[in-house]
Order: structure tokens, then C-alpha cells, then sequence
């Protein structure tokens, strides 16, 4: 059986203004996101062995702070390698998006 | 037929002026030595050798390079611009206690548009086939990008503290690979 693809599109699933690293610094936080879309899909795909693919577009941009909190914060709990095993990405808004995450979960 | 005309107009009137005087060369004051020198004759087919092949190869595979090259350097300098404009904002809010939501937006446009600019730079210099290494902009950005936004950029009490230098330090190496990687594609043969 053919593992399914989890799609995230952070501008629908989260929201379209990323905000700042921690939770008590404000709302969309890159904490936020982690707890709340991306560690549960990420555990979901590592389970059933398939890929979660994360679309960066359509947002107002963002912040280092809130990249480097959900992405690189999966890479400290999770291991660089399991994370990028698992995870895709899509950015047609920013394509340079992509090479800088990759660069917070393993610098 | 009328564009290769047009390409070749240089290469056509000196073919004509070099007929042309063969054929009018006797009505002038001049005498000839009859014997043919083979080395004379050999000298003179190289140099026509020579000449096709900077003329017809040599010459246009130089100016397609100049081109590639200009291309390149001018989105390094369309880069460097917009970094100029990012600097000169930056320190227009140095004082700022926080800094407005209006100069964070607009931050964040700015350097998407670099990010941008950046990503094209690396689509056209892998089109231009160079043999020399590509140059590697991204991680001096990300760098600069972060000391601009990490640390809490996002909070609303946010300011930038004037004491620290390393914003200057990370505009400063960005500056100096972009002009680096400017000499090194100028040179790029």
C-alpha cells in the first residue's frame, strides 16, 4: 500500500503572518506551529513512512525567528536526518525559503 | 540572405576591397617579382587562416561571454542596491523603542526581494556554463537575514540594540563576497 502524502499549506493550515519564535511573544509563533501542524504531521509520516510536504507561499514572509523555532526545534527533538528524510517543500514565493529551513535543521 | 549580409557586412568589404585591388593592382606604378616563394605563400595562407578563425570564432565566443558577464554583474549590483536601501532603513530605526510594525513589513519584503534576486542570479549563472566555481551567496545572507530578524524580531516590544555591531559586521561580509564574486566573473575566462 502506497503511504499518502501529508500536504500542509501554512498560509490555510496556520496562518498568513508568521509570527515570532515562542508563544508568550505573540500569536502565530514558530512554537505554536511546531506543537500544533508540524510535529503531529511529522510523527504521522514518520510512522507510515511517507512525506510531509510544507507550502511556504502565499504568507507575508518570514521571520528567521520563527523558522529556525519550528523547524529547527523538530531537528533538535527529532535528528536532522529523520527530519529532512520526511519532509518537502515547496516555495515558488521565495525558492530560497527552502535552502535556508534546510540550513536550521542541520546547520 | 539579407541577415547574413548583415552580420557579415565587415568581413564582405574587406573581401571586395581585397578583389578589387587584385584585379586593378597593374594599373599602378608598380613592378613585380615573378618568382612565387612557397614559404611567402605559406605565410600569407596562415595569416588568412588565423584571421577566419578569430574573425568568424574567437571574436563572437568573446562577446558572448562579455554579455553573460554584464548580466551577471548587474544582478549582483541590483543586489547590492537594494541591500544599500535595507542599511540605510535600518539606520533610520536604529533609535526607534519598539520599531513599528510598518518598517518590520517592509523589512521582510525587502529581503524576500533579495532572496529573490539571489535565487535568479543562480538560475542565470548555471545557464552561462562558466567553468569557474559558482559563487555562493545564500549562506552570508541567511546570516545577514537573521541578524536582522532572529531574536525576537517578531515581538512587538522589539528594538535593536545599539551596542551590538554584528548587524554592520553581517551587511559588511555580505558586501564583500558580492564584490568578490563581481571580480571573480569579470576575470572568468
Amino acid at each position: 500500500m502506497t503511504p499518502t502524502q501529508i500536504y500542509i499549506k501554512i498560509s490555510k493550515d496556520f496562518t498568513r503572518t508568521p509570527g515570532a519564535r515562542k508563544m508568550d511573544e505573540g500569536n502565530y509563533s514558530g512554537e505554536e506551529f511546531l506543537k500544533s501542524v508540524l510535529e503531529p504531521a511529522y510523527l504521522q509520516a514518520s510512522k507510515e513512512d511517507s512525506i510531509v510536504q510544507i507550502n511556504l507561499d502565499d504568507t507575508e514572509g518570514y521571520a528567521t525567528s520563527f523558522l529556525e523555532e519550528a523547524f529547527g526545534g523538530l531537528a533538535r527533538k527529532y535528528g536532522s536526518n529523520n527530519v529532512l528524510d520526511h519532509l518537502d517543500f515547496v516555495s515558488n514565493d521565495e525558492p530560497l525559503l527552502i535552502e535556508e529551513i534546510r540550513h536550521y535543521i542541520k546547520p | 540572405m539579407l541577415k547574413f549580409l548583415a552580420k557579415n557586412k565587415a568581413q564582405i568589404l574587406f573581401f571586395l576591397i581585397g578583389v578589387t585591388v587584385g584585379f586593378t593592382i597593374t594599373l599602378f606604378p608598380l613592378s613585380f617579382v615573378h618568382d612565387i616563394d612557397p614559404l611567402n605563400m605559406i605565410n600569407i595562407l596562415v595569416t588568412l587562416l588565423v584571421a577566419l578563425i578569430v574573425g568568424l570564432y574567437l571574436e563572437p565566443k568573446n562577446q558572448d561571454s562579455r554579455v553573460e558577464k554584464d548580466i551577471l554583474i548587474s544582478q549582483l549590483n541590483e543586489i547590492k542596491l537594494l541591500l544599500r536601501e535595507i542599511q540605510a532603513g535600518f539606520q533610520d530605526v536604529y533609535d526607534e523603542n519598539p520599531i513599528s510594525e510598518g518598517f518590520k513589513s517592509k523589512l521582510r519584503k525587502q529581503l524576500r526581494s533579495v532572496s529573490n534576486l539571489l535565487y535568479s542570479f543562480d538560475e542565470t549563472y548555471n545557464e552561462c556554463g562558466f567553468s569557474y566555481t559558482k559563487p555562493t551567496l545564500t549562506p552570508a545572507f541567511i546570516n545577514y537575514k537573521r541578524t536582522l530578524t532572529g531574536n525576537g524580531f517578531d515581538n512587538p516590544s522589539f528594538k535593536y540594540d545599539k551596542a551590538e555591531g554584528y548587524y554592520n559586521a553581517s551587511y559588511l561580509r555580505l558586501l564583500r563576497e558580492i564584490n568578490s564574486s563581481i571580480i571573480k566573473i569579470n576575470k572568468n575566462t
